[in-house]
């Protein structure tokens, strides 16, 4: 069994099987953080694939300052909100007469047909688990990232300044603001008991 | 403690990450806000069943799909039929726009094409769309870069740069003068700073050795030694090669070491004179700047305001923040940018 320094080493020269077996305990972690991100599993598996390979080309400059893991999930991170920036600069191009900031800062409400289940299903069902889903992707990336991480990935704040490249300060209220909208949603809703 | 200011950091008490005074007036506060407490107890309950949500398991054949990526990234396969020469005039039209590329085509017309596209691979997953970099560069220059100000029938002057491939009717030349200062403006139109073209120095190093392998064992020992990044390349192969012989190595190095390295490199077999070209990075800054540009852009509105609520400085602190991340990521470009690539390419001799 190698360690994970050993195996860090055999990538760096070349070693594709090595870096495979490196990153195989967190690749579930890296699919279901893209997952949250994207929205689909097809994306998801895409997009995951996609931080991997990046991962494995740039992998000296990997240089310790956080944990691999981390280091991991903000290459997936990175790569998930480019894609997602591209989707959107497709499908609605920067025209020079469209508002850009939203008002009172709230986020743009998607016009997704309101099929919000009861307030008395299970929160263990899977629909109501893909409704979530809908909610975080009206959230801004900033938001949807910092919610993500915290409260489905369960990172630490420190963690998560790593993975984000950004100050705790940042973190702080990025989470803040994003527990605030999704909480308001759900209240507009009466999705919380 | 008034419920507006206990709510901002219900957050951050949820998660513990209070100061000892925080919590004590938060605790205060709550004791005496029926309000304030649902509100806490709306974000714990959202916040659990967060915690719970299933999620889903890597799909099958997913580890195979990673292999084969992996093993195609080894290998980078070009075929004549992949890649295409790009025709006279498109090298005409670079060349009347001042790109470096095409002194490093015309050297040769295989290897340094390769080797671009190579160091090119970072943000292009297909390997087989070399002509892309050209066109993204041809583009560059058929931008109207012509600064209009438009008059908008509310009378309020707005300024927009037309760095968008320009469509006539959205160009009208200004009645008065084209100079006018960017104003903070009431329309919502956001202004695109085009970035110039950016291109970091990229030489390549043909050398011939009497073995492959040992010499890139050398090569990757000098890169460590001096404390270079260094990845694989495919040794400017037009046909498919398999196995580490295949490899070139390509370094990045800062322009003051560049003499040194080549010095030690050099030495290592029999070199050809290097060969130099460009990598172009302006896509990369564009995306940075487009970014910042949007978040200048909303927080110039804010501040343009006499007065802010208490959300609006929340958010303004939040651009603020961002516009720190996008300078930080704008310095990390440019130190990139200055890092010559060295390719290094290996031709065996065949003993008789």
């Amino acid at each position: 069994m190698q360690s994970e320094e050993q195996l860090l080493q055999k990538s760096l020269s070349g070693d594709t099987r090595a870096f495979e077996e490196l990153v195989a305990q967190y690749q579930g972690k890296v699919y279901a953080l893209a997952f949250r991100y994207m929205g689909s599993e097809e994306d998801a598996s895409d997009m995951a694939q996609e931080a991997l390979l990046k991962a494995y080309k740039s992998l000296r400059l990997f240089k310790g300052n956080s944990s691999f893991g981390t280091w991991l999930y903000r290459i997936t991170t990175n790569v998930c909100l480019d894609e997602l920036r591209k989707r959107k600069r497709r499908i609605s191009p920067l025209s020079l007469d469209e508002p850009l900031a939203m008002q009172d800062g709230e986020e743009v409400d998607k016009e997704i047909a309101d099929q919000s289940p009861g307030a008395d299903i299970l929160y263990e069902q899977k629909e109501f688990s893909d409704y979530i889903q809908t909610l975080l992707d009206e959230l801004r990336p900033e938001h949807k990232t910092a919610i993500v991480l915290r409260d489905v990935m369960e990172l630490s704040y420190e963690e998560i300044a790593q993975t984000l490249d950004c100050s705790l300060g940042t973190v702080k209220s990025r989470i803040s603001r994003a527990r605030d909208m999704l909480r308001k949603k759900l209240v507009d809703r009466e999705l919380i008991p | 403690m008034r419920c507006e200011a206990c709510r901002e950091l219900l957050s951050p008490y949820l998660d513990k990450v209070c100061s000892e005074k925080e919590n004590k007036m938060i605790q205060a506060h709550l004791k005496a806000c029926p309000g304030c407490r649902e509100q806490l107890g709306e974000m714990q309950r959202m916040v659990e069943f967060l915690h719970h949500m299933p999620l889903p398991s890597l799909p099958e054949g997913f580890a195979e799909s990673l292999h084969r990526r992996l093993d195609a990234e080894n290998l980078i396969i070009f075929t004549p039929q992949q890649y295409k020469i790009p025709k006279k005039q498109s090298w005409i039209a670079a060349a009347i726009a001042g790109v470096a590329l095409v002194g490093g085509v015309y050297a040769s017309t295989v290897l340094p094409l390769g080797s671009m596209i190579a160091s090119w691979q970072e943000n292009r997953q297909e390997a087989g769309k070399p002509r892309v970099a050209i066109n993204e560069i041809l583009k560059e220059f058929t931008y109207d870069k012509t600064v209009v100000t438009d008059k908008n029938p509310g009378g309020q002057v707005v300024q927009k740069s037309a760095g968008t491939i320009s469509k006539p009717e959205q160009v009208k030349t200004a009645d008065n003068d084209k100079e006018a200062a960017p104003a903070i403006d009431n329309n919502n139109a956001p202004s695109n700073t085009q970035v110039g073209p950016r291109f970091a120095d990229a030489e390549a190093v043909r050398l011939t050795v009497a073995n492959a392998t040992e010499t890139r064992k050398q090569v990757i020992q000098i890169a460590a030694a001096n404390g270079l990044p260094y990845s694989y390349n495919n040794n400017g192969c037009v046909e498919a090669l398999s196995g580490p012989t295949a490899q070139g190595v390509t370094l990045k190095v800062a322009p003051q070491d560049v003499d040194k390295v080549m010095g030690q490199l050099t030495a290592l077999g029999q070199a050809a004179k290097p060969s130099q070209s460009s990598i172009d990075m302006t896509e990369q800054f564009q995306d940075v700047q487009n970014q910042m540009d949007q978040v200048q852009d909303q927080r110039n509105k804010l501040v343009a305001k006499a007065v802010l609520s208490a959300q609006e400085l929340r958010q303004l602190d939040e651009l603020n923040a961002e516009i720190e991340t996008l300078t930080d990521k704008q310095a990390r470009l440019e130190k990139e940018a200055s890092l010559v690539t060295i390719n290094v390419y290996f031709i065996e001799t065949v003993n008789p």
